[in-house]
């Protein structure tokens, strides 16, 4: 089987060649471009899941992974390469990035059917699929950083797919610059690693990291700096205001990039640079509590939006909280552990509404309700999604998020014990409440309620499928700790389990009696809270707050300069090159004149050159 | 025959030959122009192939005397550092001659004057003497007034004095402080008079310790203004947003993306050499003037309104980077200083091809005039996008792999790393100026003015400019070792002579 590890680039290689060739030949395909992506990602599927096993019993063989790569830049005496590296980390993310991603375009040729750049969509489908997987082979900071950015440009390019809308194109500006910011921090962590050690390399910083050769201040500055990547690119307190705005993408997008995968990215950033994480006991506070935030605060603002997709992508957020607050408080395990049935269950919730929208064309709570009768096969794998995140043994999220919250109650910081318990209850009532509210009660939508129907079979079996895994990966938690070789699923007895699933119960229960109840509604809950609700509905006004407090000082700044350059600095120029003029025979005249007066020095002086150079030459 | 004067006599012949023919023909100075400039690219690509990737010193030397009573020679020669730069030269006077469109009268005046300035600058990059470094200097600057003062457009007469007399005063400045360095270094060194700059780096290298240090700082000093106002950087930079908002578009590609590195080319390949103890004394000046252009450059382009004028604040913008690549003054830095050349050489010209283009069509460089191109120019906007993408800095294009390069430098030099911390939030503002420009052109629905006017996608003689930059850039930025193969070895030469 080393054969397979001998072409492990194809993994990778696969859907990029996939995009070059829908790039060059894209609208002649047609529908065909669809199954060209789809193939290219199949393949790749397949070999992501048939290395598993050859590449692990390599890794226990050999006590290091396997690595291939060739020369990219030669920089003085540093060879930058790139390649692969087949760590344990990576072997678990292959399958989940390509998997997901076959399983999405597939749904995405029922979804984006009929659309005017059906063949562009795929190619930048195609594009993210192998900048991610390229992303996480990656054996070196300089590969990271490079699809790091590429798939934060397929994240640009997709949610503004729909390019006439000014909302779709404003989002994806705010998407690459939000994350870009913290994008900046991770590029000077690799600058500050480069200037200390004289490498790229992960081996290399994580060695000068364990043997004591970088200062005590120095690693948490660059775990800092890393975690502010991370936390862009996961949407993160307080650069998670982009993600929200992202949902103006097509909805597979939504659910490949915005759920499952590249959010992810930021979470397995902080899993694969763990050593220097863990050499700093501040930098691990830092990432505990920005992800208990993240999940809190996340889980709060979702109860009160009436944009069902939107309430999904504050869920995701509050779960990538969940996932850093994992890894915060030191279990890679169990941060992993959730990425992984995350990807699975959230984007199954994403392609269920992606289901409602492209039926009812609608994304506004108010506008559509009562789909039970319509869509029966979306409702329930829509309510496995909605098990799933909620923590409902045995589906897929209690596993994950048990092991969370024991290692969280196992470190014993109680601030954070109560925030992770407290999403929990949040988490039930909100992702519900749109479950209750989509499915049940009055029978409506925009477009009149008899014309709705189930989706197409091709969005239906990659749903189909995702359900199953929404049940299913759970039971992978000793699969996934022994291929990652950090340490068990954490566990903490019975209590935790019991009170995170009570938790849970509680809050699908007050959904229930808020929605599904006559006599109780939202409008009774949001009196119940006052201000509280009114601050959930605007968000906290966090991005009225950048509005005021970043975007406009920055334009009025950049008027202030595109002002001042030409009033100072060219008035200042302009008249130190008009004096001698003014003083001679009137401005005008001079000026025409000086140019002449210029360019006859400077033909003088060439000419003079030239004749210099014949008497000196024949000397 | 020596390649190299083939390359720079090519662009000159065609001038002094075409002064012969009548004027008549507009399409027959199109493909003058683009005939003679292919020569020359292709005798650029010759150098390249002969050219030996494993050394580091000068090759295809050709040195004559000119005026030996002042040790003056006619000297050319090629190393890594200066190949891209002629290649670049080459290519980007093709894409100037195939884009000729925007020339509507005097066409036979406009071809050749082109030709001249091209001559100009291949001459420089090859040439290894002061005096003739010089001379292709003031080659450049001359059909430089009349390209932007007869063919340009709204003040160009103002614009084009106000040019010839800013870098006319720095090129005074130059030659004054080469004068002063040939004989500082004829007097210290004790040997004869010379302007051969390999000659001149071991005099001064031999005689570094006896010349007074402040001597050799002001000289230092003096030539890096000199060359900083053609880069441009602040606060020397007010000549350049009036030119490359007058000039012809094929002339503002050429002066923002070719004459500008005649700068940056200038302090690394003459002024740093020479003066290694001074260069290392003054880094932190350069590394600060070069932050400090990165973030009134980015800050200024995002407030323009006017297409051209952003691109040129963004072009300073990237000269900041460049510069503060060459303060780093170490592998990475410098490596990423001459990258920077290249894709900003590459990038620029492309962005002023496609804003061109959309002038073209809409009638207007306003952003508030313009938006939803997308649907009518396709394959136009896209060329756009990636353009801009580059940049910004997006990896697997050469605008990356440089900015990464300069930066990873400048972390590395102790001196600069306060500088740099706040220098790469040019990054953050780049995006934001960039995806803005794209955001306003490109993308949402098209204004009414423009929905009635009948957009066209490009032409094929309109694509082909951008479309070969575009492609350089991503070529660039997927093989960048393309650039960096022949660069190593000359740069460990010049690392070498620093001491490094």
């Amino acid at each position: 089987m080393d054969g397979l590890l001998a072409v492990s680039w194809l993994v990778p290689f696969l859907p990029l060649l996939a995009f070059a060739l829908l790039t060059l030949f894209g609208s002649r395909l047609g529908q065909g471009a669809a199954w060209l992506s789809i193939l290219f990602t199949g393949v790749a599927a397949v070999l992501a899941v048939l290395l598993l096993s050859p590449a692990s019993t390599y890794l226990q063989d050999q006590q290091h992974p396997y690595q291939w790569g060739f020369s990219w830049l030669q920089i003085g005496s540093v060879t930058v390469s790139l390649g692969v590296s087949l760590t344990g980390l990576n072997l678990l993310m292959l399958p989940i990035v390509s998997v997901i991603a076959l399983l999405v375009q597939v749904y995405a040729v029922g979804y984006m059917h009929g659309d005017a750049r059906y063949p562009r969509f795929f190619a930048y489908m195609s594009l993210f699929t192998g900048s991610m997987l390229a992303l996480v082979v990656s054996p070196n900071f300089l590969q990271l950083y490079i699809f790091w950015e590429m798939v934060g440009l397929c994240s640009y390019l997709l949610i503004g797919f729909w390019y006439q809308r000014s909302q779709a194109a404003k989002a994806a500006k705010k998407a690459f610059i939000v994350t870009r910011i913290g994008d900046v921090g991770l590029l000077v962590a690799i600058f500050l690693i480069f200037a200390a050690t004289g490498s790229f390399e992960f081996s290399a910083v994580i060695q000068a990291v364990q043997s004591r050769q970088l200062g005590g201040g120095f690693v948490t500055a660059i775990a800092l700096l890393i975690f502010l990547g991370a936390a862009g690119k996961s949407a993160q307190f307080p650069l998670h205001v982009w993600l929200p705005d992202a949902m103006e993408g097509p909805t597979p997008v939504s659910a490949l990039i915005h759920a499952a995968t590249m959010v992810a990215a930021g979470v397995y950033l902080v899993a694969l640079t763990f050593p220097i994480f863990a050499a700093s006991a501040a930098a691990m506070q830092v990432v505990a509590w920005i992800g208990a935030i993240s999940a809190f605060l996340a889980a709060t603002i979702a109860l009160a939006q009436t944009d069902f997709k939107r309430v999904i992508a504050y869920s995701t957020i509050s779960q990538l909280g969940y996932m850093m607050l994992g890894l915060g408080v030191g279990s890679i395990t169990a941060g992993m552990f959730h990425l992984t049935t995350h990807a699975v269950f959230k984007a199954l919730l994403f392609l269920a509404v992606g289901a409602v929208i492209h039926e009812a064309d609608t994304q506004e709570l108010d506008e559509v309700s009562g789909l039970w009768g319509k869509m029966k096969i979306t409702a329930i794998t829509f309510f496995i999604g909605a098990l799933a995140l909620s923590g409902i043994p045995p589906f897929a999220g209690f596993w994950s998020k048990d092991g969370i919250l024991a290692a969280v109650v196992s470190q014993g910081n109680w601030g954070l014990a109560v925030l992770g318990f407290l999403t929990v209850l949040l988490t039930a009532f909100y992702i519900w409440r749109i479950g209750f509210r989509l499915f049940f009660g009055e029978q409506r939508a925009p477009h009149g309620y008899e014309k709705v129907h189930e989706a197409p079979l091709m969005m239906m079996v990659p749903m189909g499928l995702l359900a199953l895994g929404a049940i299913g990966t759970g039971f992978f938690g000793g699969n996934i700790s022994r291929l990652l070789g950090s340490g068990a699923v954490p566990e903490a007895g019975w209590g935790v389990a019991i009170l995170a699933t009570v938790l849970a119960l509680v809050g699908i229960g007050a959904a229930f009696l808020t929605y599904l109840r006559p006599g109780f509604g939202e409008a009774a809950v949001a009196r119940l809270l006052g201000p509280v609700w009114i601050a959930f509905k605007r968000k906290y006004w966090i991005d009225e707050g950048y509005q005021a407090g970043v975007v406009r000082p920055t334009l009025a700044l950049a008027a202030g300069v595109r002002q001042a350059d030409g009033n100072i600095i060219d008035t200042a120029v302009e008249s130190v090159g008009a004096a001698p003029g003014a003083i001679g025979e009137g401005v005008a005249r001079a000026q025409t004149g000086r140019a002449q007066t210029y360019l006859a020095v400077g033909t003088i002086a060439v000419v003079l050159l030239v004749i210099v150079s014949v008497i000196g030459g024949s000397r | 025959m020596n390649l190299l004067l083939v390359a720079v006599g090519l662009p000159l012949l065609g001038a002094v030959a075409g002064a012969f023919l009548p004027s008549r023909s507009a399409a027959l100075w199109r493909w003058w122009g683009v005939g003679f400039s292919l020569a020359a690219l292709v005798a650029a690509v010759l150098v390249a192939v002969q050219f030996d990737m494993g050394q580091g010193s000068l090759q295809m030397r050709l040195s004559l005397p000119w005026v030996p009573l002042f040790g003056v020679t006619f000297g050319v020669g090629i190393n890594g550092i200066s190949l891209p730069l002629l290649l670049l030269s080459a290519v980007v006077f093709c894409a100037a001659f195939a884009s000729f469109g925007w020339i509507e009268e005097r066409q036979k005046e406009y071809a050749l004057w082109l030709l001249v300035m091209e001559c100009g600058l291949l001459g420089l990059f090859v040439a290894t003497d002061l005096i003739l470094f010089f001379v292709f200097f003031e080659v450049v600057l001359i059909p430089s007034y009349f390209l932007v003062g007869i063919f340009g457009r709204g003040n160009r007469e103002h614009t084009a004095i106000k040019f010839v007399t800013y870098t006319g005063v720095a090129s005074a400045v130059l030659l004054i402080s080469f004068v002063l360095l040939a004989f500082t270094a004829a007097r210290y060194g004790g040997g004869n008079l010379t302007t051969d700059i390999p000659a001149l780096t071991q005099a001064m290298g031999a005689a570094e310790a006896r010349i007074p240090a402040g001597l050799q700082t002001a000289l230092f000093l003096a030539m890096a203004l000199a060359f900083m106002v053609k880069m441009p950087i602040f606060p020397l930079h007010s000549w350049a947003p009036d030119v490359y908002r007058d000039a012809p578009i094929p002339v503002a590609a050429v002066l923002s993306g070719v004459m500008s590195k005649m700068g940056a080319y200038g302090i690394l390949r003459i002024a740093v050499p020479l003066l290694p103890a001074a260069a290392s004394q003054a880094s932190w000046l350069l590394g600060l003037l070069g932050v400090i252009s990165i973030l009134y450059g980015a800050i200024a382009a995002l407030g323009q309104k006017d297409l051209r004028l952003l691109l040129a604040y963004s072009s300073m913008s990237h000269m900041g980077v460049l510069l503060l690549g060459i303060a780093s003054l170490n592998t990475v830095g410098l490596q990423g200083a001459v990258f920077q050349m290249v894709s900003h050489g590459l990038i620029i010209p492309g962005l002023f091809f496609v804003v061109g283009l959309i002038g073209l069509r809409a009638q207007s460089y306003d952003l508030q005039e313009l938006g939803g191109l997308w649907q009518r120019s396709p394959r136009l906007m896209g060329v756009f996008l990636v353009l801009g993408l580059a940049a910004l800095g997006l990896p697997l294009t050469s605008g990356f792999i440089a900015e990464f390069q300069a930066f990873a430098g400048a972390f590395r030099a102790s001196q600069l790393q306060v500088l740099s911390f706040i220098g790469v939030l040019g990054f953050i503002f780049s995006a934001s100026y960039i995806l803005w420009m794209v955001e306003r052109t490109a993308y949402g629905p098209l204004p009414p003015r423009l929905e009635q006017a009948s957009i066209r996608d490009v032409t094929a003689m309109e694509w082909v400019s951008p479309l070969v930059l575009v492609l350089l850039v991503v070529a660039v930025g997927v093989f960048p070792a393309l650039v960096g193969t022949p660069l190593t070895p000359s740069l460990g030469e010049l690392l070498r002579g620093l001491g490094g």
